[in-house]
């Protein structure tokens, strides 16, 4: 009896994780999560007794982490995850089977979403942690801080990964694209007045983040939406563009951009 | 079944540059070879069958069946690409366990198909060595052994003699013949007709896209033989190798494009691939790599063409 499709999408998800995570890519890609421990870290030890470390711990990851350090990785992990096998001439081996094309672009964001908690997630915790045990301020919990900073994180992976996972798809220039995208875009965007700023994955990001964190830099976001308002458009989002991906690959040519023979 | 591959004026572009060109081929059950320069449509017509490309115009079927029509028709076909690319990360024995578990198959089947494949090719004892140290001929061997790992119905196999040495030729065309007698239907590319010649009588022949002559391969050898042929053979021994083909009276010239490979151009093409294997084992003289620039064969394309 052959496994159904949501098995083999599963498969395909571990593969894609053990391939996410092997190799000198993901030890550039941990480097990079790891900077923003160790900025926390580094002025904390700085022993500077006016500054509110755990304040500061949230600005950099609302300013630094999220738009920056997250997006590069998802950048780098979501489009390898089609345009690297194209560039390879790999993708014929999953191609070449009866694996449905959906079960396939499902298993590999699957995979995808995995190897980024892999490597995001911990250097979130430890940042804030670092915040939270190294502030000579009054003490806090990180309990207050913890449901924000986790759906933040995971939301900013969902839409960002499947948002880059589809423009590998699109284009050979999706690194440069995606880099204009995250640096220009999703930074000024965010600045502009009037409901233009919606246009940003980040506006909802904020949104969403503020509305689980009770004080601090995190609930300080303006933006007049909801929690379930700014989760429903993330995963609306990350949703949209995964079925597009899955119609591209199943109805559209998915090869590198020299010709074969 | 009359026919195990259909083509009707299949056109397909890529831009400017055509890739297949109005190919048209009815191709009967058993061994087809599918004969070209390199450029003229053969990979092309693989990567539609398997549905990475779509055709412009025209059609394509395979076992009676539309191409790309779904992806449940794919555990009817094997394709083993040219591009010695594979996942560097895995072993040959993940690799092939990989691709048979999204094809469907529970993990202990897929892990008993893997090593009967992998047996079968003849890397049994380096299953478990990463892939990224593999050489070419290797990689070769754990794609022939991923594409039929699933018993399809139906081989396509793109050059997949290229790379390999003398002995391992002799052993892939073997399998390729032991696969046949079993009542699969295999279409191997080429652009060295003396190879797939001893594999099989049926040939279609392309060139710029297009099919330009289909039959019995010995209908085309005067054409062919016309020209002369030559044979790149990579060696640490290149100047030991030249003394021993010196010897064999078709060959007529020797070259050493790089330190450690000969060229060798023969007017009796046949004997030569017939005798290298021969060569290799009696004279101890190791060859890593054989294979033939098709500049060689693109006089008797155009020739065909026109």
């Amino acid at each position: 009896m052959p496994n159904g499709p949501v098995a083999r999408a599963g498969v395909v998800a571990v593969a894609t994780l053990r391939g996410a995570l092997a190799g000198w890519r993901s030890l550039g890609l941990g480097l990079l999560a790891a900077s923003y421990p160790l900025i926390v870290v580094a002025i904390g030890a700085g022993k500077l007794s006016n500054v509110d470390l755990l304040a500061a711990s949230e600005s950099i990851f609302s300013v630094l982490f999220i738009p920056v350090i997250l997006l590069m990785v998802s950048l780098v992990l979501g489009v390898g995850l089609f345009r690297g096998e194209m560039e390879d001439d790999t993708l014929v081996y999953p191609m070449s089977r009866s694996l449905p094309r959906g079960a396939l672009v499902l298993g590999k964001y699957v995979g995808y979403v995995l190897a980024a908690i892999v490597v995001l997630l911990p250097s979130a915790l430890v940042g804030l942690a670092v915040g939270v045990a190294m502030n000579v301020g009054p003490q806090v919990s990180l309990d207050g801080l913890l449901p924000g900073v986790l759906l933040m994180t995971v939301l900013a992976i969902l839409a960002y990964g499947a948002f880059f996972l589809f423009l590998g798809l699109l284009t050979r220039q999706a690194l440069v694209i995606g880099l204009i995208y995250g640096f220009l875009w999703e930074a000024f965007v965010p600045l502009l007045p009037g409901p233009l700023k919606e246009l940003s994955l980040v506006y909802y990001l904020r949104a969403a983040g503020a509305g689980l964190v009770s004080g601090g830099p995190l609930a300080s976001s303006s933006a007049p939406v909801s929690l379930g308002a700014s989760v429903a458009v993330l995963v609306g989002f990350s949703g949209a563009c995964t079925v597009l991906a899955a119609l591209y690959v199943r109805y559209a040519e998915v090869r590198p951009g020299a010709a074969p023979a | 079944m009359s026919s195990v591959l259909v083509a009707d004026n299949a056109t397909k572009r890529y831009g400017e540059v055509l890739g297949l060109n109005g190919f048209s081929a009815n191709l009967a059950p058993g061994i087809t070879a599918l004969i070209g320069p390199n450029g003229a449509g053969k990979s092309t017509l693989f990567r539609l069958v398997i549905g990475q490309l779509k055709l412009d115009s025209g059609s394509l079927s395979v076992l009676d069946r539309p191409v790309d029509a779904d992806s449940a028709m794919y555990r009817e076909i094997g394709y083993c690409p040219e591009n010695p690319s594979v996942y560097g990360w895995m072993t040959p024995f993940e690799f092939v366990s990989y691709l048979l578990r999204i094809d469907g198959f529970p993990r202990s089947e897929a892990h008993a198909r893997a090593t009967r494949s992998l047996h079968q090719v003849g890397l049994t004892s380096v299953s478990h060595r990463p892939l990224r140290g593999f050489s070419k001929g290797m990689r070769q061997r754990v794609k022939v052994a991923q594409a039929m790992s699933h018993d399809p119905r139906m081989l396509l196999l793109d050059e997949p003699l290229n790379g390999l040495d003398p002995v391992g030729r002799v052993e892939m065309m073997d399998l390729f013949r032991q696969l046949a007698a079993e009542g699969r239907h295999l279409l191997v590319s080429s652009h060295v007709l003396y190879e797939v010649e001893r594999l099989t009588e049926q040939v279609v022949i392309i060139a710029n896209g297009r099919a330009v002559a289909e039959g019995a391969i010995h209908q085309l050898r005067e054409a062919i033989d016309a020209h002369p042929h030559s044979v790149f053979l990579r060696t640490p021994e290149p100047r030991r190798l030249a003394t021993l083909l010196a010897r064999w009276d078709h060959v007529t010239a020797l070259e050493f494009p790089e330190p450690d490979a000969v060229v060798a151009r023969t007017r009796a093409p046949e004997e030569f691939y017939r005798s290298i294997p021969e060569l290799v084992v009696n004279e101890r003289v190791p060859v890593l790599e054989m294979h033939s620039p098709d500049d060689n064969l693109e006089a008797v394309f155009r020739f065909l063409a026109e």
